[in-house]
């Protein structure tokens, strides 16, 4: 006996830390090998392995273990991953009063869903009680027409005559101002009376008009001390949801050095339980000096900046069609039912150049497409690439899939194509998109998951945060009941079932960004990222998967508890 | 306003011509103060001995001109050069080839003391044809078009008028050489001050389009000629000859065509023993360029 202690102690390694043994009621491992578990030992940070307590004997016996059983009533997954959001978005966000049709979970307020004109100015009227007077410009954002009516400059001044007060619509193309906030940025009189896009008398500005209060309000928004604390309501949002690990896809979408800048000082610290991969936006941008090799090198350059928080991983970012909730997602026949055309956000032949470049030089591809004439033009350069220069790794990736067909999706197939979707657009856009937009056929069909499965082609959901909450159960719930904005099932043909959902938010969003040798799922030698709910999504009524809380998250061993108000 | 500056959008899509006009602009003595706003600064070729000062994303040149990158924000630019120190006679905003005029236009109402811009949208007649027809930029070619006040209609087959239908049916003005796109300049930014320069006026002659012919001497290798060729300055828009030149050491008859950077040297049946080795130049270019010009292409070595 006494022998045996001895033998324990010498070749024990003299740095080794103690065993953590989590029970749970039940362990979703998101490993087909073995899917389910009680009990996952810890070291270090990594996984000895996962099973019961009995089966992690062989290292519990000969090292010892505390069984940490708090989360014994839990379920445990995979920690979170989200392989598409934008942290410096979230960061000028956040700060703002949000005032939303949809409910929206963030850390420091619970969002209820307002409806109705009287219901928005109500609470419109409230916001501004609470905190008006603590900011120098009231910023309120979530402001839809189609649930809250006509608003004017009128209804905010009666709120308030000589604060700022600005309401920054859902979609962030178009504002309302008060006349306090209009003097407040100096909008010239002359551009009021004469901008197409400016409505003096009712104090509206939308699409190019907004820009000019943009413009205005760049200082206040993008004031350091606001987007630091934007930075900080952020972590919390994508802890609240679960995550462990994200990818800010589009990385420099302000600017490269200072969003470095604060991210470092923000995120790269023992106690924030998140690593973030860091996909820069593809370069050159118009106006840039360099040719599309040289950017190769620009990119290059950043990867060396590499923590253990903020990282590199020689992938990178483009985009196609223009944005879907401003309805400029480039569509094939018969386009849009009023006629209008969406936008390229980058020449198609300036795109596949640059595309080209990196593809050459062995960086993996995240193009953002949205209409079906944006997927067209995706994938096209995707077949000429093949065809040019034939690579069998998966480097290529579709981002959002908003508007797509099945042709598109089995040549996607064909030339070594995957995946990561944004399904909120299903539930937020689909039932106006169907009834303004493009009709019942493509709207209900938007993000066709079901198409993926039955073809075969890996796919990640992700939320693309502020475009969709930070939730990846939300999303997991979308995915799997295809539910509108007021409750109709959208293509039922399309849902995926509730496992390939979780997939979809753990191990294959993992291997969407190339992490799945390290995170997605609870086995042997990967991180110890755990996200804990109190409820099993597999086990509760299909329509209630998004209402089951996150209790904690294990970040590679640690506990972070999620603080609930 | 009285004193508002007027603005000119260059539109149209990639590779109609945007930049040739724009170096040309800028490279000529016209007593204008024009600031063009571009989008690509790197394919902005100016001759060195024109540039006053350079100073991050801004070309100040020694003929009042200035060159500054778009950016980020269309109307943060625009807005800093019309409140700047010395605002231009006139704004020239270059479209990004994906860009709608329309859009820029109602980008630029944003900006206090710049009158409501007018947008000049650059065709290219040899490729416009198929790129009405192409699946992705077709109908962005045809908004372009749409959007425009008036047509440059660039790169027509000498003497021709453009005859598709798309052009007839829009109805709009157009002009068919750079000289009248920069007499239509000199008009728009004579509105601002009473300087009623016209930038394409007879007293420009010196660099007004000019067409001259050069014999190339027929001992010249025809890999040094295509070398010397893609020196020329940008404003040389057009070249073409039956030119006898030696290739590897023995004498042969080439057709050649393009401009400097983009040349076809096509081997031909002499059909005349005595054909004049000439080469047809076309451009707007000074009597000082146009002797860079002869001592460059008329001497055998390299
Ligand atoms: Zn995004």
């Amino acid at each position: 006996m006494q022998l045996a202690a001895l033998f324990v102690r010498l070749t024990r390694k003299p740095d080794m830390s103690d065993i953590t043994v989590f029970t749970a009621r039940r362990i979703h491992t998101m490993s087909a090998s073995q899917p389910h578990a009680e009990a996952v030992a810890v070291r270090d940070g990594l996984i000895l392995e996962a099973g019961t307590l009995d089966s992690l004997k062989p290292w519990t016996d000969r090292y010892g273990a505390t069984v940490d059983e708090r989360f014994k009533d839990k379920t445990i997954f995979p920690g979170f991953v989200d392989p598409h959001l934008h942290p410096s978005l979230g960061a000028v966000l956040l700060p703002s009063y949000f005032i939303t049709a949809m409910e929206w979970s963030l850390p420091d307020r619970k969002v209820p869903a307002t409806k109705g004109r009287d219901g928005y100015l109500q609470a419109l009227k409230e916001g501004f009680e609470k905190e008006g007077a603590s900011r120098d410009v009231f910023v309120t954002w979530g402001y839809h027409q189609l649930w809250h009516g006509d608003l004017t400059k009128a209804d905010l001044n009666a709120v308030s005559k000589d604060h700022p007060i600005v309401v920054w619509h859902r979609s962030f193309h178009e504002l309302i101002l008060n006349d306090a906030a209009i003097a407040h940025i100096g909008v010239d009189q002359e551009v009021m009376e004469r901008h197409p896009q400016i409505n003096a008398e009712i104090g509206r500005f939308s699409e190019t008009g907004a820009k000019v209060v943009m413009a205005g309000l760049k200082d206040f928004l993008f004031n350091p001390a606001r987007f630091l604390e934007g930075l900080q309501s952020l972590l919390q949002v994508i802890h609240l949801g679960g995550h462990t690990t994200v990818a800010d896809m589009a990385y420099g979408i302000f600017d490269f050095e200072q969003e470095w800048m604060a991210f470092n000082a923000m995120i790269n610290r023992d106690e924030v339980p998140l690593r973030v991969l860091m996909v820069p936006k593809g370069l050159p941008e118009d106006g840039a000096k360099e040719s599309p090799a040289d950017a190769v090198k620009v990119i290059d350059g950043l990867a060396d900046r590499s923590n253990d928080k903020l990282f590199f991983d020689r992938r990178v970012k483009f985009f196609t069609d223009g944005a879907i909730f401003s309805e400029l997602m480039q569509m094939e026949e018969p386009g849009y039912i009023d006629g209008h055309e969406g936008e390229w956000l980058m020449v198609p032949e300036l795109f596949e150049e640059r595309v080209r470049a990196f593809w050459t030089a062995g960086y993996r591809i995240h193009v953002h497409c949205t209409g079906n004439l944006g997927h067209e033009l995706a994938i096209d350069v995707l077949e000429k690439l093949q065809r040019e220069h034939p690579r069998l790794d998966p480097c290529y990736t579709i981002e959002h899939f908003g508007v797509s067909t099945e042709e598109q999706v089995q040549r996607l197939k064909q030339f070594g194509g995957r995946v990561s979707a944004n399904p909120y657009y299903v539930h937020e856009l689909g039932e106006a998109y169907w009834v303004k937009s493009i009709g019942f056929e493509r709207a209900s069909q938007m993000v066709r998951l079901g198409t993926l499965m039955r073809e075969n082609v890996p796919f990640a959901l992700h939320s693309d945060f502020t475009m969709a909450p930070a939730e990846p159960l939300k999303n997991a719930w979308v995915a799997v009941n295809r539910l509108s904005e007021s409750g109709k099932v959208l293509a039922p043909e399309e849902k995926i079932p509730v496992h390939q959902a979780m997939k979809a938010i753990t191990i294959d969003a993992a291997r969407i960004i190339g992490l799945e040798n390290s995170i997605g799922s609870i086995r042997s030698g990967k991180k110890a990222d755990f996200t804990v709910l109190d409820d099993d999504p597999y086990e509760v009524a299909p329509e209630t998967i998004k209402d089951i809380t996150v209790h904690a998250t294990v970040f590679e061993g640690r506990v972070f508890e999620v603080i609930k108000e | 306003m009285t004193d508002a500056i007027p603005c000119l959008i260059l539109g149209g899509y990639l590779g109609a011509g945007k930049t040739t006009l724009i170096n040309g602009l800028l490279s000529r003595h016209h007593g204008k103060q024009i600031t063009v706003l571009v989008n690509d600064f790197g394919a902005i070729n100016i001759d060195a001995a024109l540039i006053n000062n350079k100073d991050g994303d801004t070309l100040s040149l020694t003929n009042g001109c200035a060159c500054c990158s778009i950016g980020d924000s269309l109307l943060e630019t625009a807005d800093r050069v019309v409140r700047g120190e010395n605002p231009p006679d006139l704004l020239l905003v270059e479209a990004s080839g994906a860009a709608e005029p329309g859009r820029m236009k109602q980008i630029l109402m944003g900006v206090p003391g710049l009158k409501a811009a007018q947008c000049l949208t650059v065709v290219d007649a040899s490729t416009f044809q198929k790129r009405l027809r192409d699946k992705f930029v077709g109908k962005l070619v045809r908004a372009q078009l749409k959007q425009a006040d008036c047509l440059y209609i660039n790169r027509l087959a000498e003497g021709k008028e453009p005859e598709d239908p798309v052009l007839a049916s829009l109805n709009k003005p157009r002009m068919t050489s750079a000289q009248e796109v920069f007499r239509y300049l000199g008009a728009l930014g004579a509105e601002k001050t009473d300087l009623s320069v016209d930038l394409g006026a007879e007293k420009e002659a010196a660099e007004a389009l000019q067409t001259f012919t050069l014999p190339i001497p027929a001992d010249m290798e025809r890999k040094d000629l295509q070398a010397k060729l893609t020196r020329l300055p940008t404003s040389i828009h057009r070249l073409k000859g039956i030119l006898t030149l030696k290739e590897r050491g023995a004498d042969q008859v080439f057709t050649v065509q393009g401009n400097g950077q983009d040349c076809t040297f096509v081997k031909t049946e002499p059909r005349n023993r005595d054909i004049p080795s000439g080469l047809v130049l076309i451009g707007p270019v000074s009597d000082q360029d146009r002797r860079r010009i002869t001592d460059l292409l008329t001497t055998a070595q390299l």
